[in-house]
């Protein structure tokens, strides 16, 4: 890991850890949480699609997933919730195993349609035949480690961020080691990577198991944060906006990944003073990023950064 | 006699659609020899790399590595057991550095998964210092360590073709397969490649099948000459006797305007 990504890291602790003590509005904490649990998603899905070349137009099924199973598990048989979430994690990779298995045999578009037959596949699951089928289900324990139950808005502010921290850290030691290098060079091309004696197959499976992991953890979070699921949660929708925070922050960058989640979560909020204008405003928004920023906000003001430098 | 060969090429067909790209082609590779295959644009040369290397599939026949027959094995395994290669349309990774190129081809012997990667374990950092170590002297052997750290896709041909024979050079290989090395290459480039396949073979007793157009490099560098022509062998031998061969001068002069 470079020296920047550690001093990044220092700074993003400070902030998390200085945030709800200097701002005591327990709206803007809750707003923290649900970005820091978009964030989750929005790192694996950029180990995924930008450094992998990967595709993934579902991952709200794996959210969903994470959340719906650990929430029965805790609700209905009683497991501790940490147990339940371990559980979870275990049945999405399973899942994403299966997912993967298109992936082996398919690129670019076909993939993308691939991946959102599955999320689809798995929102009717939810739909039809989770608890409560349309209108979900409520009463979800909430989180609990070592005898300690997380009850106030602060405790789950800290405790998302700090599976934020702690899943940065990984990603980051990730890529820059050899297996990254590996998920790199099956970007650049399959031929090649091939033929320098790794496994196309093991690779892709593992890096689809990856991404659903942070997406399935992201989705207990929030189960155990919200108490109340319903399948209006991890649809299509979702899928967009992950892809969207992803493309936004910048996808041949990790920190892209949490820059993109808290934007996308945030700026919904700032324009609700805009009324009936709001989703017009949005999308324009959204829109402009698209057009002049291709690269995506993190990447764009390290090459701006860099060009400042050389001056 | 069998254990001086490195790898055997035994009746070897492969059509595509209609067209017969191999038709029943044998020859073997004897071990510690450079070994050129030549012969015309579309005889077949490219198509049987891939065969060997894995990326295709022959219709029939057999190639035997190192006395075992490796029909079955993906690509990776054979580059696992001793097979390394380049291509002649350059298959680099553009948006990598130079030094991170030859990494990947190092990658097959310090493979870490993915939980101790994630965790940057003590023996994970130790593994990564050596191999770039490793993929440093590499550069220098082949002359392109001043590029360590641009984008694969900056470089000009002729750097990008020695790049592709260091990440194969990675692979510590005990048998090389070079499509078209010298193709882009100025006369002091191809001079230079010359001398660093033959310092692969000498110094690094590395056993090379090459394709090559290039005749005075052919000439120069060869023990022994397999011809193509149409997906068939028509002659093989030392580069006297093939610069001699009746049928070689026609296929090759029936091919010129
Ligand atoms: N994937 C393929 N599909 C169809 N035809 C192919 C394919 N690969 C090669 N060919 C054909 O097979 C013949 C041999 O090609 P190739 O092995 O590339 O020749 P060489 O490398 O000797 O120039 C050519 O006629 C080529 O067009
Ligand atoms: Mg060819």
């Amino acid at each position: 890991m470079g020296k920047g990504n550690i001093l990044s890291l220092l700074i993003l602790t400070l902030v998390i850890i200085i945030f709800p003590i200097v701002i005591k509005d327990t709206y803007l904490h809750t707003i923290g949480i649900f970005a820091g649990i978009n964030a989750l998603v929005a790192i694996g899905l950029t180990i995924l699609m930008g450094y992998a070349g990967q595709i993934s137009l579902g991952q709200a099924a794996f959210y969903g997933i994470g959340a719906y199973i650990s929430a029965i598990l805790s609700l209905h048989f009683g497991l501790p919730v940490i147990l339940s979430i371990f559980l979870a994690l275990l049945v999405s990779s399973t899942a994403a195993i299966i997912l993967a298995i298109p992936a082996l045999r398919l690129k670019g578009h076909y993939l993308a349609v691939a991946t959102l037959g599955f999320g689809e596949i798995i929102h009717i699951i939810l739909h039809e035949w989770g608890p409560g089928g349309p209108s979900g289900f409520g009463d979800i324990p909430k989180m609990n480690l070592f005898g300690y139950t997380f009850t106030s808005t602060n405790d789950y502010f800290y405790l998302v961020w700090m599976c934020v921290v702690v899943i940065m850290i990984f990603s980051l030691n990730l890529i820059n080691s050899m297996t990254g290098k590996a998920l790199q060079a099956m970007h650049g091309s399959e031929i090649a990577t091939q033929t320098a004696g790794i496994n196309l197959t093991k690779l892709k499976i593992k890096v689809f198991i990856l991404s659903s992991i942070y997406a399935s953890l992201a989705g207990a979070m929030y189960a155990h944060y919200v108490t109340f699921l319903s399948p209006s949660s991890f649809s299509l929708f979702h899928s967009v906006l992950f892809l969207m925070m992803v493309v936004i922050g910048g996808i041949s960058n990790i920190w892209g990944g949490i820059v993109g989640a808290l934007i996308i979560t945030i700026l919904p909020e700032v324009l609700r003073g805009f009324k009936e204008f709001d989703i017009l405003l949005y999308g324009l928004i959204l829109t402009l990023f698209l057009l002049f920023m291709r690269k995506g906000l993190v990447p764009m003001t390290i090459d701006t950064y860099k060009r400042w430098i050389h001056r | 006699m069998d254990s001086q060969i490195t790898i055997k090429i035994k009746n070897i067909s492969k059509s595509f659609g209609g067209l017969k790209a191999l038709e029943n082609v044998s020859f073997s590779v004897k071990t510690g020899q450079i070994h050129a295959l030549i012969g015309p644009n579309g005889a077949g040369k490219t198509t049987l790399m891939n065969i060997i290397s894995g990326l295709e599939t022959a219709d029939s026949g057999e190639i035997i590595f190192n006395d075992k027959p490796i029909n079955k094995l993906p690509p990776e395994k054979r580059t696992k057991i001793g097979i390394a290669r380049t291509f002649q349309n350059l298959e680099l990774f553009g948006e990598m550095t130079v030094l991170e190129n030859v990494m990947v081809g190092m990658y097959l012997k310090y493979e870490t998964g993915f939980i101790k990667s994630g965790l940057m374990l003590n023996s994970v950092r130790k593994v990564q210092k050596d191999i770039i170590t490793k993929s440093l002297n590499i550069l220098d052997y082949v002359g392109l360590n001043h590029r360590k750290n641009e984008y694969a896709k900056n470089l000009p041909v002729g750097e990008q073709r020695l790049l592709e024979i260091a990440r194969a050079i990675a692979a510590d290989p005990i048998l090389m397969l070079l499509d078209e090395p010298a193709a882009g290459l100025n006369i002091r480039e191809t001079k230079n490649l010359s001398i660093l396949i033959k310092n692969l073979k000498e110094e690094k007793q590395i056993t090379l099948l090459i394709v090559e157009h290039d005749m005075e490099l052919i000439m120069g560098i060869s023990d022994t000459i397999t011809v193509l022509n149409f997906g068939k062998v028509i002659a093989e031998g030392d580069p006297l006797s093939i610069q001699k061969n009746p049928d070689v001068i026609t296929a090759y002069l029936g091919e010129e305007d």
